[in-house]
């Protein structure tokens, strides 16, 4: 039987245990714990926006988008085909990069500079802090994605007369695989330094850039240990493939709807079970 | 009587990731305060104090033992509702002003924005920030932050306040001022738990002490029942003629003489007025009437060294 299969059915059924378990405290919790996830979302949000190094980034990836345009401009021809993947790769790539760093500076720069201790000193769960944190970086990365996005649209229409539909498409489903896999690196961040997170973030993005590379290689591979670790890790790592339509942008298909779907499931379930980990591991976390 | 705050054989083991026998920073302590009395927790450097104060606030966990405010345990986060807390150098984000930080902070205690409000203005005024509300934190002295950091404690309008250290990088306007503030809230009935350093300011604030010595108490009670009661009255002259010292010596449990100033000392109200009628009638000059006791001070190091033998 398929390996993955089999982690993902455990992974939902202890969630939905979990869920039945607990009923009356996370009506309760819920009922405190949504509005403060809102606002830890929101100080979070307020207080990574202001880092002079979201700044300079944005500023940055607005630069390479416009230099793109001119690259494009001297080879014309292709040029279409080439700013969609190429800007579409440019947004992925940021996004990751920048979910990366804000991960790493969010919980454990907050735990070094010692700011938490007015926060959790406060009627804050610890689960709440988590997924504050989380949807914070989220609407931070969001808005760095909505800006590159619109600066790639608007390079498009304005000097290609490119249509954008399936360009703006394509990155909000990125945008999605980028939010599952700052789920991912959330979870090293609850227990780990900054550096620690950095590195941990960029291996979880290589190992799954390298499996969704050699996916036909592992599913030829015979049995065995080196099958069951495969297996795991595959389990283990954000499936980015998932989130990725440039392809279709570039060449004008259509994305499939089935695809989406599917990518969004896997995400909902992967980002639950991140979200719960990492707020169970935060627990005991002495800060 | 009201406990605000019950402490019970709280012990912390602090221990390192690569194993080993750790380091014991608390030593099955017990302490309940009482709703309303000021108690500062004193103790030299290392003693435990900041570790006890981050227990009550959820930010470390006991090793063992455990702790209620105001009757619900420490264990949920719900404790901390009418808790204000100061930390000890306070950071907070630094790319906040001080209006936008108290905005957030009472957010998190789900204030209405109306409270909010009013709450700033109330509290940027009594901790003297008005002028600089909108000074990025980041550009703030310590002296400043440290304010920032009470005002933030008095956010949710707390019952129990737990100070660390709040005096500390204050100038003495600020050290003053603080004080004060700590005094006025008091009066208004808070329950107050601060560590400090600075003992005669302990002395000055606090309804009891708390001695704490490498994670051990050991002594607390108020200052009357720590140092006790003085009766000793001293006397302090100069001048006056040649056998002022015999005579005062008839009436004195003890006479001494040092830098030219005759210091006498009884035990007795009544001969206090004797002792100033001989120095009338000898021509002496009253300088001053003291009564000397052993100072907290004092106190702290017999306590402490006794500990160290
Ligand atoms: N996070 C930690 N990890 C390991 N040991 C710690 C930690 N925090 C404190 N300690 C140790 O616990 C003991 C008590 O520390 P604590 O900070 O409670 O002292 P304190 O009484 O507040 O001292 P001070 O007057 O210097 O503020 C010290 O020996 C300290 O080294
Ligand atoms: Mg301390």
């Amino acid at each position: 039987m398929n390996l993955l299969l089999v982690i993902y059915i455990v992974s939902a059924v202890l969630v939905l245990a979990a869920l039945v378990i607990a009923r009356k405290q996370i009506a309760r919790g819920l009922l405190h714990g949504i509005p403060s996830v809102y606002r830890i979302a929101g100080m979070t949000f307020a207080e990574t926006r202001r880092r002079r190094i979201l700044q300079v980034i944005i500023l940055l990836a607005a630069l390479m988008l416009v230099g793109m345009l001119g690259i494009t401009w001297l080879n014309p021809g292709e040029s279409a085909k080439a700013l969609v993947s190429g800007g579409l790769d440019l947004v992925f790539l940021l996004g990751i990069l920048v979910s990366i760093f804000i991960c790493a500076f969010l919980i454990p720069s907050d735990i070094d500079k010692r700011t938490i201790y007015s926060v959790l000193s406060k009627p804050v769960h610890r689960w709440e802090f988590v997924v504050g944190k989380y949807f914070g970086a989220l609407a931070v990365v969001g808005l760095l994605v909505g800006i590159m996005l619109l600066v790639q649209m608007i390079v498009l229409v304005a000097t290609q007369k490119h249509p954008i539909g399936l360009v703006f498409q394509a990155g909000l489903v990125a945008y999605f695989g980028i939010a599952v896999f700052t789920a991912a690196v959330m979870v090293v961040s609850t227990i780990a330094s900054s550096l620690t997170t950095v590195i941990a973030g960029f291996t979880l993005w290589l190992v799954g850039s390298i499996q969704a590379m050699s996916h036909s290689v592992i599913a030829h591979i015979e049995g065995g240990f080196s099958k069951t670790v495969l297996g795991v890790v595959s389990a283990i790592i954000p499936h980015l493939d998932k989130y990725d339509f440039r392809v279709e942008a570039a060449e004008q298909l259509a994305i499939p709807l089935v695809l989406v779907q599917r990518g969004l499931v896997y995400g909902i379930g992967y980002v639950a079970v991140c979200l719960i980990i990492a707020s169970l591991l935060f627990r005991e976390r002495q800060v | 009587m009201d406990i605000a705050i019950s402490i019970q054989e709280l012990t912390k083991v602090y221990r390192s990731p690569w194993g080993g026998k750790g380091l014991k920073a608390l030593d099955s302590l017990s302490l309940d305060i009482r709703r309303g009395e000021t108690i500062a927790i004193i103790g030299p450097n290392g003693s435990g104090k900041t570790t006890t104060l981050k227990i009550l606030l959820g930010l470390i966990f006991p090793t063992s033992g455990g702790a209620s405010i105001l009757g619900t345990s420490i264990s949920t986060s719900m404790a901390r509702e009418k808790v204000g807390y100061l930390p000890e150098e306070p950071y907070f984000y630094d790319c906040f002003n001080a209006e936008e930080l108290l905005d957030y902070y009472g957010r998190l205690f789900g204030l209405s924005r109306s409270v909010r409000l009013k709450r700033m203005e109330e509290l940027l005024t009594l901790v003297g920030l008005a002028e600089r509300r909108r000074t990025p934190l980041r550009e703030y002295s310590k002296g400043m932050r440290q304010r920032a950091g009470l005002a933030q404690a008095l956010v949710n309008d707390p019952e129990i306040l737990i100070l660390d250290e709040p005096t500390s990088g204050l100038d003495p306007e600020g050290a003053y001022q603080m004080r004060r503030l700590i005094r006025e809230l008091r009066e208004r009935g808070k329950t107050i738990l601060l560590c400090s350093h600075f003992l005669a300011q302990v002395e000055d604030l606090c309804d009891r002490v708390a001695i704490l010595d490498q994670g051990r108490l050991k002594a607390c009670g108020s200052l009357k029942e720590l140092i006790g009661e003085s009766r000793r009255i001293q006397v302090v002259a100069a001048g006056g003629k040649d056998d002022i010292i015999p005579e005062l010596r008839r009436l004195a449990k003890s006479v001494e003489e040092r830098e030219g100033k005759i210091v006498a000392e009884t035990d007795e109200e009544d001969n206090l007025m004797q002792i100033i009628d001989l120095l009338r009638a000898r021509q002496g000059r009253l300088l001053e009437v003291l009564r000397p006791r052993p100072s907290l001070e004092q106190l702290f190091i017999q306590v402490v060294s006794e500990a160290g033998e």
